[in-house]
């Protein structure tokens, strides 16, 4: 009980002045020391309860961030703070979801013992059952507990990754091009599946980084998009949605909002592109 | 039962392929009789009361149960050093590094040359025996346990270590079930290589087990004993190769999925 109040608390005062969840400063990586920088001077906050959306060109580091956010991967300059503690390992608060479910989910195990993998020692079995339970009733997915993942379809395979990724009631969750490889069908019904993460899992709100290649998916999702741009990676701008919740696949992609933020999207990628080939071209 | 539930059945007991080893064993037979072969080859109507004689007076039973122990004795020993070895050498770059060139060096030997050096080493007990078994049978396991720890996907990794999994827990909860198909495939060639290992060098000593005992039997001119022994030897081999098989469906039950390998 007492946790749920904390975070109610937590949620009030991100109104005001405090201090974002994910602090990234000057965030840069090169994976060898010459080489060149997959990242450089990347920097921006996630605010607690927010949204955020990630999209730019394959190429711009946007996996590479999302390392380095989640701590599977240290920066070569710059820092990202977790609640102003430098991120060196992955944290208990974060949790990723990969790009490619049918990699990321073990095929020897259960959809249940899937979703049991990340809980921690020194629970007991009957407890770390009963929530990965609880959690796949959250997604749905309690009828598929016993079957193995290669037994579900890619949407369903996907909704488990997002499961295992919640269990251990995770403050932020990091999602890398999640729905990627899905039909279009699936893909707008795991969207909302996500807005309802977003808004209330097991009777609270988590804070989503959500990557995609996607403007349309950022713009419906999100409640901000970060642009980035190639080579090396950093943030081009930074779009306000400002849709109203709770979001209709219908009525929000049909408003003039909509088109607006989406067309301030593809401004600031065009603008962002003839800079980089006029740099290009005067340095030739 | 309806005819097409006895097809079924026919098929999943594979009617087809038993009835063609009775037609070959008839063939023989006719042959053997036809052409009067007696004095080269016996034919299955002398080999298998010769079998079965052996069995029952205990003097074939009391060899197979010898061999047995060296075979299966060394390819449990194989299985340990090879799967042991394997995670921990595929686990580390430098050790894959530093030990490549010798195991390619030594894994394309084949096993039976190396009798004569294992013999040197070991001697002719069947407690020897069990060794010279264990260093025929462990490189395809060690060699195979490497490739699939090689091969295991980076993601699971990266899954596990965001989950906060240590590096033993990884070892154990990711690189192992990841190089369990290739491990089970490596501990089947190993069988195999294992028992001719075991029966070569009982032929090779003359110091007990089927081996020794088809080489007593081929001195003596007894040919349908000799035989006999040549018989169960096959018998152990597919034996155990459907126990093998049978094992690996079940502890391996999710290879029927493509999986994806990374450099």
């Amino acid at each position: 009980m007492s946790e749920t109040a904390d975070h109610a608390q937590a949620v009030d005062s991100s109104a005001g002045t405090a201090e974002p969840v994910l602090r990234v400063s000057a965030l840069g990586k090169r994976y060898s020391p010459q080489g060149h920088a997959a990242l450089a001077g990347v920097t921006f906050d996630v605010e607690d309860g927010e949204l955020l959306a990630l999209v730019g060109p394959s190429g711009c580091g946007k996996t590479t961030l999302l390392r380095l956010l989640c701590g599977l991967m240290l920066p070569s300059e710059g820092t990202v703070l977790l609640h102003g503690r430098p991120v060196v390992r992955p944290p208990r608060e974060v949790a990723l979801v990969f790009q490619d479910y049918s990699r990321s989910l073990f095929p020897w195990l259960t959809v249940l013992r899937n979703v049991m993998f990340p809980l921690r020692r020194g629970h007991s079995r009957a407890w770390k059952i009963e929530r990965a339970e609880a959690v796949l009733r959250e997604m749905g997915l309690h009828g598929v507990a016993r079957k193995f993942p290669w037994e579900l379809s890619g949407g369903m395979q996907q909704r488990v990754a997002i499961a295992r990724a919640l269990v251990s009631r995770p403050e932020i969750l990091l999602l890398d091009e999640p729905f990627a490889s899905v039909d279009a069908l699936t893909r707008a019904e795991l969207q909302d599946v996500l807005l309802r993460v977003h808004r209330d899992i097991e009777g609270r709100r988590v804070t989503i980084v959500h990557v995609t290649h996607d403007i349309d998916e950022a713009v419906y999702l999100a409640d901000r998009v970060l642009v980035l741009s190639p080579g090396p990676g950093r943030v081009a701008g930074s779009v306000e949605v400002g849709l109203p919740r709770p979001r209709i696949q219908t009525a929000t992609r049909s408003s003039t909002r909509f088109l607006e933020v989406r067309n301030a999207i593809h401004e600031v990628i065009s603008t962002q592109q003839r800079n980089t080939i006029t740099a290009t071209s005067n340095e030739e | 039962m309806t005819v097409r539930g006895v097809l079924r059945l026919a098929r999943r007991a594979n009617v087809v392929g038993w009835l063609f080893v009775v037609f070959l064993a008839a063939l023989a037979e006719a042959g053997i009789q036809l052409f009067e072969l007696h004095d080269s080859v016996s034919p299955p109507s002398e080999t298998l009361p010769a079998l079965v004689e052996g069995l029952s007076s205990g003097e074939l039973s009391g060899a197979l149960r010898t061999t047995l122990g060296a075979y299966l004795g060394g390819l449990a020993i194989a299985i340990v050093v090879g799967v042991a070895l394997g995670i921990v050498i595929g686990s580390s770059r430098l050790l894959l590094d530093a030990s490549f060139v010798v195991l390619e060096f030594l894994r394309p030997i084949p096993a039976v040359a190396l009798i004569p050096l294992a013999f040197l080493f070991f001697g002719t007990g069947v407690e020897m025996r069990r060794y010279i078994v264990a260093y025929a049978a462990v490189w395809p396991i060690l060699v195979n346990t490497l490739y699939g720890v090689r091969g295991s996907d980076r993601i699971l990794h990266e899954v596990a270590l965001a989950s906060g999994v240590s590096r033993l827990g990884r070892l154990v909860r990711v690189t192992l079930p990841s190089a369990l198909p290739s491990i089970a495939t490596g501990i089947r060639v190993s069988a195999s290589i294992g028992l001719l290992v075991a029966v070569t060098a009982e032929f090779v000593f003359g110091s007990g087990g089927i081996g020794a005992y088809m080489q007593r039997q081929q001195l003596a001119f007894q040919l349908p004993e000799m035989y006999a022994a040549v018989l169960l030897t096959a018998v152990l081999g597919y034996t155990v190769n459907v126990a093998l098989r049978l094992a690996e469906r079940r502890i391996v039950h999710w290879t029927g999925e493509k999986r994806v390998r990374w450099p």
